[in-house]
């Protein structure tokens, strides 16, 4: 590398640096992956999954420049019945043998006010990239009581399963879910 | 060894190879039929419940019938049966042995591995929860449960045939000693 090239790289690194990398606190279990189905028609299902992790970058002069990545195992997925949880790893859904991970990497962000807005991204389930959008929520930012500085969101959207051909569906009234991302980042 | 020269098995043998059959059959099925269901079937709930009762007695059954064999006579040899017949027969009969109950404490482990939910069969007795698995070894029961079934189908089908074999081209007394 000659010297050019070393200014030129530190300048670039330098004007990036400005927007702050936040890694989402799952160490700490202060972010989650949740969704809710209905059943029957007649109740909510709640499930979540256990493992997944992600970064995201935000910067209070250019919020539109936020980024958000997150990668989902989707063995992990936990609706708190064993049985229908080995169901929902197999191929008539979530087909996690072939399909391990699913993952959100965003394109867009439009802040509205109060820190809110909309993500626009891709999504990455069974297999099937689509675009999609949540409504994500501020919820609040500041130093934590250990030297730390935290940031954190909640985001909603409604997926159809048949969107991200997923086989089976558990019938007529269950055929989309609330997907739910609650995310606390330390800035690193 | 002492070898029994009876032309038949003794009831209760017969009676078990007749009553595993039927078992062995409709559970195999029910299994077969239960994981295609519809959500929305009648049968939902029930089938599944039938078919690990049905397992679980299989195994109870088997359990005795591997304790029996201590205390009974085997029955010798046909002389019509050439050694490589006699040798073919044993390893099914073992190979029986070992598949029923791989199959059957596979698909009890798996049922029963959740942490939350106890596995109740008809409102009435609960399976005791031996040991709780991870998501992935739950996986790999469940595909070791599914094809050593397959094989062991494929295996009694083959057991039937000889013992069709044995009886209308043989025309000897393999079959009807269990009849």
């Amino acid at each position: 590398m000659n010297v050019k090239n070393l200014i030129l790289g530190l300048l670039i690194t330098t004007a990036s640096a400005q927007a702050d990398t936040y890694t989402i606190d799952t160490e700490g279990s202060h972010a989650f992956v949740q969704f809710k189905i209905q059943h029957l028609g007649y109740s909510w299902l709640y499930g979540r999954f256990d493992e997944f992790s992600g970064t995201f970058t935000y910067d209070e002069e250019k919020p539109e420049s936020t980024k958000i990545e997150m990668t989902v195992q989707t063995s992990s997925v936990n609706s708190n019945h064993s049985m229908r949880d080995k169901h929902l790893r197999s191929d008539d859904y979530l087909n996690v043998e072939t399909y391990p991970e699913a993952s959100f990497i965003s394109t867009s962000f439009t802040e509205t006010k109060d820190g809110h807005g909309t993500m626009n991204g891709n999504l990455t389930l069974n297999g099937v990239t689509k675009p999609i959008t949540l409504d994500v929520k501020f919820i609040g930012a500041g130093k934590d009581p250990w030297g730390g500085y935290r940031r954190g969101y909640e985001a909603t959207t409604e997926l159809k399963l048949a969107d991200f051909k997923i086989k089976k569906s558990p019938g007529p009234k269950s055929e989309a879910l609330l997907l739910t991302v609650s995310v606390e980042g330390i800035k690193q | 060894m002492h070898f029994s020269d009876s032309t038949k098995y003794d009831l209760l043998t017969r009676v078990i190879h007749w009553v595993s059959v039927l078992m062995i059959t409709s559970v195999f099925f029910s299994g077969l039929y239960m994981v295609d269901l519809d959500y929305y079937s009648p049968w939902y709930q029930t089938i599944p419940q039938w078919h690990q009762l049905m397992g679980i007695s299989l195994m109870l059954l088997w359990l005795y019938k591997l304790f029996r064999l201590k205390k009974i006579t085997a029955l010798s040899a046909l002389k019509t049966h050439n050694i490589i017949e006699r040798r073919l027969a044993l390893i099914v009969k073992c190979l029986f042995y070992v598949l029923l109950f791989t199959i059957t404490i596979s698909g009890y482990l798996f049922t029963t591995s959740s942490e939350s939910h106890a596995v109740i069969l008809f409102d009435l007795f609960q399976l005791p929860q031996l040991f709780t698995f991870s998501s992935q070894n739950i996986d790999i029961m469940g595909l070791i449960h599914k094809y050593l079934s397959y094989f062991f189908m494929v295996l009694a089908l083959i057991h039937a045939l000889a013992a069709i074999k044995h009886h209308f081209i043989d025309k000897d007394n393999t079959l009807k000693r269990m009849l």
